[in-house]
């Protein structure tokens, strides 16, 4: 994928021409996927500006590598477009020769000027892509595959591609989105900028033989990483494969239980944020607090003259975990000049069915006596210290 | 291509040096198309051996590449979709094209493929697989060093194959391009009897035929040609003279391929000027 020249030779990447950073910044600015540059190196001959570049582009759950070649000193040529290694199949512009609509691309009237010029053509070639896997896909000899396609290819949003490797047998990998909500109007405030998905990661073994009973098919949830802070697919367990079933039927059950899931962890916010709030009474109001997912808050808290902080991380399994406490001193610090603090403490009394008042006055009763040796901790570890 | 058929590739070490310096040169990319020769040799002659075992030799096709044409400029031959530019020049038909892309992979890119697929049907009828070179030329950062990698492809079905490109130089190599030498002269076909009345009158040939006659050898008639054709001997000083002639064309040729040469380099600088301001880029 990489040119070998740039590998032998790791120089300083020249600036990019403004032209085509112009189109690069747009494309990663604007685009929906969490596209990758890998790379970016030059193709003139004074190699002052760079104007070629890998861009690592989401697909099927995984990336594909397209290297995208303009040319800095020919403004006005468009760019040509380098396909990995596997993918000589891939033939978006002959296919366009040969249905006769390559006028609909976006290729047919470049604008140098327009920065919206490579979004545009990496959005055409992804659909071109997926489009292109799925006939591989229904082109591979197995039955059993031949139903499942049939039956939930037709799913919006659904990639599929065919996984060679040497030394195994081909795969098939579906990336299946699931639930249709709109994840964002669940979480009030939220910062994402990408939207967020659920995907059931399914991959089938190619095999050309008849089995009676073919094999389950290696199943896992991935979600996209920002959704993490609100939700985690890693908890979450997946329904049981039975023998002779296929997809159709298997997504929807999961799809209702994942839903399930998805309110209660909606729901689980509300929770952190009341459990925030009820700090208040007893340690004063947070010096911060994470607003949106209310995962974490800090707070000021003294015995005597000793002024420490606290913070407490609150789990998503939260009230049934309970949170996460750090102590941190103000007055300590170790000799690189950072601040002492304790280990993270959760193994102090707890019940999920407190109130959010009792669970904060419990908390304060337990943090009372544990600063005491939290204090002893700072002043015996490093008796230089104020 | 018929199937299974040998395809074998050769360029003279001369086109690839001037290929690979035309790539080198180029401010970015660029590409053209590539001129030679696809023929298919008749079967050997038996060769004489005491064993009467020998298997016939599989029909091959030789594809010889001797030169190129090529503009300045990058996509020259193709509009960003693949398809062909400018209709191909009729003649010579082109076997191919070539495209340099500074440090890229040594893989066809969409364009290129497409390119290749739609010339392929534009340039019928060739009786050979379209033929294609990447050149992938670089440089070391102090440019100390530059290298060339290349690969040469052929196209089958719609698929760029790699295929190994041999460099023949003069040598025993060469033999088989030797052999299979056609010559092809722009000289009008001279009879070798002269006419019986007025051997020297020019106007007994056309227009077309003292043309291509001129195009070769200033200030030799054709009639004088006619002469050193059906004479039998004794013309080693109009043979000499018709060599000066040639080389005086050959000079004049020069002198205006240096004039013209300046200009257009002077016209590719004032070109570069442009398209750095269009680009918006600072010149060093």
């Amino acid at each position: 994928m990489a040119p070998s020249a740039d590998a032998a030779a790791p120089a300083p990447t020249p600036p990019l021409a403004p032209l085509i950073a112009a189109q690069l910044k747009f494309l990663l600015t604007n685009s929906s996927l969490p596209i990758k540059v890998v790379q970016i190196w030059s193709g003139c001959s004074s190699g002052r500006y760079a104007d070629r570049f890998t861009l690592g582009i989401p697909f099927c759950l995984d990336y594909v590598y397209w290297d995208f070649l303009y040319n800095a000193m020919h403004p006005k040529v468009a760019p040509d477009v380098i396909f990995g290694q596997g993918d000589e199949g891939f033939q978006p512009l002959v296919d366009y020769d040969e249905s006769g609509n390559g006028g609909k691309s976006c290729l047919a009237h470049w604008d140098y000027r327009d920065p919206r010029g490579l979004l545009c053509l990496v959005e055409e070639l992804r659909l071109l892509y997926i489009e292109y896997q799925k006939k591989l896909v229904e082109k591979v000899d197995d039955a059993r595959l031949k139903f499942e396609i049939s039956t939930v290819l037709a799913k919006e949003g659904i990639e599929v591609s065919v996984v060679s490797s040497t030394g195994r047998s081909d795969e098939v990998k579906f990336a299946v989105p699931l639930l249709d909500l709109d994840l964002k109007m669940m979480v009030p405030g939220c910062p994402w900028k990408l939207p967020q998905k659920i995907h059931l990661q399914a991959i089938f073994p190619v095999s050309s033989s008849y089995l009676s009973v073919p094999s389950a098919p290696g199943l896992k949830l991935t979600s996209t990483p920002d959704l993490k802070s609100f939700f985690s697919v890693d908890g979450v367990k997946l329904p049981a494969w039975v023998d002779g079933m296929c997809m159709a039927e298997y997504i929807p059950t999961l799809e209702e239980d994942l839903k399930l899931q998805v309110v209660d962890a909606s729901a689980s916010i509300g929770c952190r944020r009341r459990f925030i709030e009820a700090l208040a009474p007893a340690f004063g109001r947070p010096l911060e607090a994470d607003p949106i997912f209310c995962r974490k808050a800090t707070v000021l808290s003294i015995s005597g003259i000793f002024t420490f902080l606290v913070h407490f991380v609150i789990p998503l399994q939260f009230p049934k975990q309970q949170p996460i406490l750090t102590l941190q001193s103000c007055q300590h610090c170790n000799s690189q000049g950072i601040p002492i603090t304790s280990s993270p403490k959760n193994s102090y009394p707890w019940s999920p069915r407190w109130e959010v008042t009792e669970m904060a006055e419990r908390i304060y009763d337990y943090l009372a006596d544990e600063c005491q040796n939290f204090k002893k901790l700072c002043s015996d570890g490093f008796p230089q210290a104020k | 291509m018929a199937v299974g058929e040998e395809v074998k590739l050769s360029i003279s070490g001369a086109a690839l040096a001037a290929l690979l310096h035309r790539c080198g040169a180029a401010v970015g990319d660029c590409d053209g198309l590539l001129f030679g020769r696809a023929h298919r040799p008749p079967p050997p002659a038996p060769t004489l051996s005491d064993y009467d075992d020998q298997t016939p030799a599989a029909p091959c096709l030789f594809i010889s590449i001797s030169g190129h044409s090529s503009l300045s400029n990058p996509c020259s031959l193709s509009d960003p979709l693949g398809r062909p530019n400018p209709p191909p020049p009729s003649s010579p038909s082109p076997l191919g094209f070539f495209s340099s892309r500074r440090r890229a992979p040594l893989r066809p890119s969409m364009r290129e493929l497409a390119l290749a697929c739609s010339l392929s049907k534009t340039l019928s009828p060739i009786a050979h697989p379209l033929l294609f070179i990447l050149v992938s030329p670089s440089a070391s950062d102090d440019l100390s060093t530059h290298s060339f990698d290349y690969r040469a492809f052929l196209l089958v079905g719609s698929r760029l194959v790699p295929t190994s490109l041999t460099v023949v130089n003069v040598g025993p190599g060469f033999r088989d391009q030797y052999h299979s030498f056609a010559p092809e002269s722009p000289f009008p076909l001279l009879q070798t009897k002269p006419p019986a009345a007025a051997p020297q009158a020019d106007d007994a040939y056309s227009i077309g035929e003292q043309k291509a006659v001129d195009a070769m050898v200033d200030g030799f008639g054709l009639g004088r040609l006619q002469g050193l054709v059906c004479a039998a001997a004794g013309q080693a000083a109009e043979m000499d003279s018709m060599y000066a002639g040639m080389l005086r064309r050959m000079e004049k040729l020069a002198r205006e391929v240096e004039k013209s040469n300046h200009r257009v380099l002077d016209q590719e600088r004032r070109n570069l000027v442009m398209r750095c301001k269009t680009a918006g880029l600072q010149l060093q």
